[in-house]
């Protein structure tokens, strides 16, 4: 098996608010392979968002501290470099796309210019051969007349341009790694489906990693070939596609896959709901952060914490049920 | 003007307009220009059933809900509600209809006012249509609660200490209070968790089926306004394109716009998303300020024909009950 190309192990990060201490990611370990998307899935305030920024090492402080663990790229803790260090990673080695394209452009700088930055740290090229490749990139984004829009600001631009641009410069050094976090989630269906497509294709020429974060169970299915469900800070449940959509075996993704109305759906089915609210991160409950919502559990699930259970091999699953010792339950999917 | 429908329909569009003037021209400001939001539209709504209004941003859908209430005044065209023509009645007469017409919002955060407790939120809309006596509002708001599926407890509280879909529900009791026959719901869970939306989507089927309820569900969910609607009617540049029973036009999208639309809603199957052909539309939506002469989906549809350039076409029933605005059929 090829090695993995990001190494999550143990992350912990919490903020530090004056309600108390907000236990935003508790100990997640994950991995990247080189050249495959992943989809990072979860409803807000489960943590996903956070375990992206804290990769980037971009977690305000104060209030936010990534509090333990280790984000090995290849064989260097990330976690460990200084701010220097860190800033010839970003962008050059792993980039960013964020949701709102609007707020993370600067509004008054040009579209050539913002790009053009970029190339210019990371890489030892003059002024005008960053503008041809900055013309380049807007062209491997698919912008029609790239020589004009480079001079464009980002006001003049609609959505889905934006997000375009940001992909634009997320690509201009050919990271490893992407990290999109809600790249569609402010745009309009019929540019959602050019952005997947758009990012589809980086993905095969540039062979990098996608990490796709998403609440969005149906843009992951399109993209991504391995699924990670995060829900109150942990990963609940981590597999292929195939596992996750087809053979899902935490009751937490049982509930979110039957909680979304599939458009292929022949008759109307009643959705599924999950009764009750997210835990409160301020003091996360001692055992299954599902337990309370959760129509299977039993005893244990509320004193201790499950381990990750391997039914399967890389499907993995954070649940009780999977112990020898428990009843089987059916699934009605 | 041509939705024939078979039951008598509880709300009737004929050929709406809303124009937003705009001043522009400089510093003088001597040319005025028109946003056409809504653009000669007609449509039915029958009586007990759902309608969904689908489209992008800036496509109209929101407009039309603010105008059948009279948020908006229409510039043309007429909104007749249960036989009753109330495209021009006066403020007084209007606040009737509205006991019957109702409104739930996007934001929850924002369509609640934070000074008010979760009773004084609800008995409001009973004082303004002077309903019942003071104890039997309070008792009604109680009453609410349980139905919309919070504790009566909270009737004390203040829309901060509640969740998003918590406040949704509490829109949802002030709508209801007043007992209307017709709710407009203008992308009523957007803003809420995939887990909350579904209970959300479910205690408005409950309610439909309890009271009878008509709805207009404004979203631009296609896979959740399909689930949810009857009829769907879609919406581009303040036109409406198609319109057809949910199912038919998910399986025989007609309109060049409605089969890119559909098939670029995303299905959570990784082996039907993987094998799916997806229309992928070129460009943007176009400004709603310059249209284009013809259809105005002409500058983004693959099957433009010189007519389209010149004639924009009409929604005509092209199949039983399935209307599309399009020169190719």
């Amino acid at each position: 098996m090829t090695k993995p190309i990001l190494k999550v192990e143990n992350l912990t990060t919490q903020f530090f608010t004056y309600a108390g201490i907000v236990q935003a990611v508790r100990g997640i370990s994950f991995e990247i392979y080189p050249g495959e998307a992943v989809g990072l899935v979860g409803e807000s305030g489960c943590g996903k968002s956070v375990t992206g920024l804290s990769i980037m090492r971009l977690i305000p402080n104060p209030p936010g501290k990534i509090v333990s663990g280790s984000v090995y790229l290849d064989k260097e803790n990330l976690l460990e470099f200084s701010e220097k260090e860190m800033r010839s990673v970003r962008g050059n080695e792993i980039s960013m796309i964020f949701q709102d394209p609007m707020t993370s452009l600067n509004p008054v700088f040009s579209i050539g210019y913002q790009i053009m930055e970029t190339l210019l740290l990371h890489q030892k090229i003059t002024k005008k051969q960053a503008k041809e490749k900055a013309i380049k990139l807007l062209d491997m984004v698919h912008i029609k007349s790239p020589e004009e829009v480079i001079n464009r600001y980002p006001h003049q631009l609609s959505g889905g341009m934006r997000q375009r641009v940001m992909a634009a410069i997320a690509i201009s050094c050919e990271p490893q790694i992407i990290i999109a976090d809600e790249p569609t989630t402010s745009l309009d269906v019929t540019i959602q489906a050019q952005i997947l497509n758009l990012l589809t294709d980086l993905k095969t020429k540039l062979n990098s990693s996608i990490v796709l974060i998403t609440h969005n169970l149906a843009v992951v299915a399109g993209l991504c070939s391995r699924v990670l469900v995060m829900y109150a800070g942990l990963i609940m449940e981590e597999g292929t596609d195939m596992q996750i959509y087809n053979d899902p075996m935490h009751p937490y993704t049982w509930g979110l896959m039957k909680a979304v109305p599939k458009i292929n759906e022949e008759e109307k089915k009643r959705l599924m709901t999950i009764p009750g609210l997210p835990p409160d991160l301020l003091s996360p409950p001692e055992g299954c952060p599902f337990a309370l919502r959760c129509d299977y559990a039993m005893h244990i699930c509320f004193r201790k914490k499950p381990p990750f259970f391997e039914p399967q091999k890389g499907h993995k699953v954070a649940c009780w049920l999977m112990d020898p010792r428990a009843s089987r339950v059916k699934r009605s999917m | 003007m041509n939705v024939k429908t078979t039951d008598e329909p509880i709300l009737q569009i004929k050929r709406l307009k809303k124009y937003f003037p705009i001043k522009r021209g400089g510093f003088l400001k001597k040319e005025t220009v028109f946003v056409k939001a809504i653009d000669d539209i007609s449509f039915n709504v029958r009586k007990g059933e759902t309608l969904g209004l689908v489209g992008e941003t800036g496509s109209g859908k929101t407009t039309v809900g603010r105008t059948i209430i009279r948020l908006y005044k229409p510039t043309s065209g007429q909104i007749i509600f249960n036989g009753m023509d109330i495209t021009n009645v006066n403020e007084n007469k209007m606040q009737k209809v509205r006991k019957e017409i109702q409104m739930i919002f996007q934001d929850p955060y924002a369509s609640l006012d934070p000074r008010l407790t979760v009773e004084e939120i609800i008995t409001e809309p009973m004082e303004i249509h002077n309903l019942y006596t003071p104890e039997k509002r309070r008792e009604k708001a109680r009453e609410l609660l349980n139905i919309i599926g919070l504790n009566p407890e909270h009737l004390n509280r203040f829309p901060h200490e509640f969740s998003g879909g918590q406040r949704q529900r509490i829109g949802l009791a002030r709508a209801l209070a007043v007992e209307p026959q017709f709710i407009i719901c203008d992308e009523p869970v957007s803003a809420l968790d995939v887990s909350i939306q579904a209970q959300i989507i479910n205690t408005f089927e409950d309610l439909q089926e309890q009271f009878g309820l008509t709805y207009l569900f404004i979203s631009h969910d296609i896979a959740m306004v399909k689930h949810i609607s009857d009829d769907i009617a879609v919406m581009y540049l303040g036109r409406i394109m198609e319109t057809a029973p949910s199912n038919d036009i998910y399986k025989h999208p007609l309109h060049p716009y409605t089969q890119a639309l559909m098939t670029a809603v995303p299905i959570p199957d990784p082996q039907a998303e993987k094998k799916r052909v997806r229309i992928i539309l070129e460009g943007d939506i176009s400004s709603n300020i310059n249209l284009p002469k013809g259809c105005r989906f002409r500058p983004r549809c693959k099957y433009a024909k010189k007519i389209c350039e010149e004639i924009e076409p009409k929604l005509e029933e092209k199949e039983t009950n399935h209307f599309v605005a399009c020169h190719l059929y």
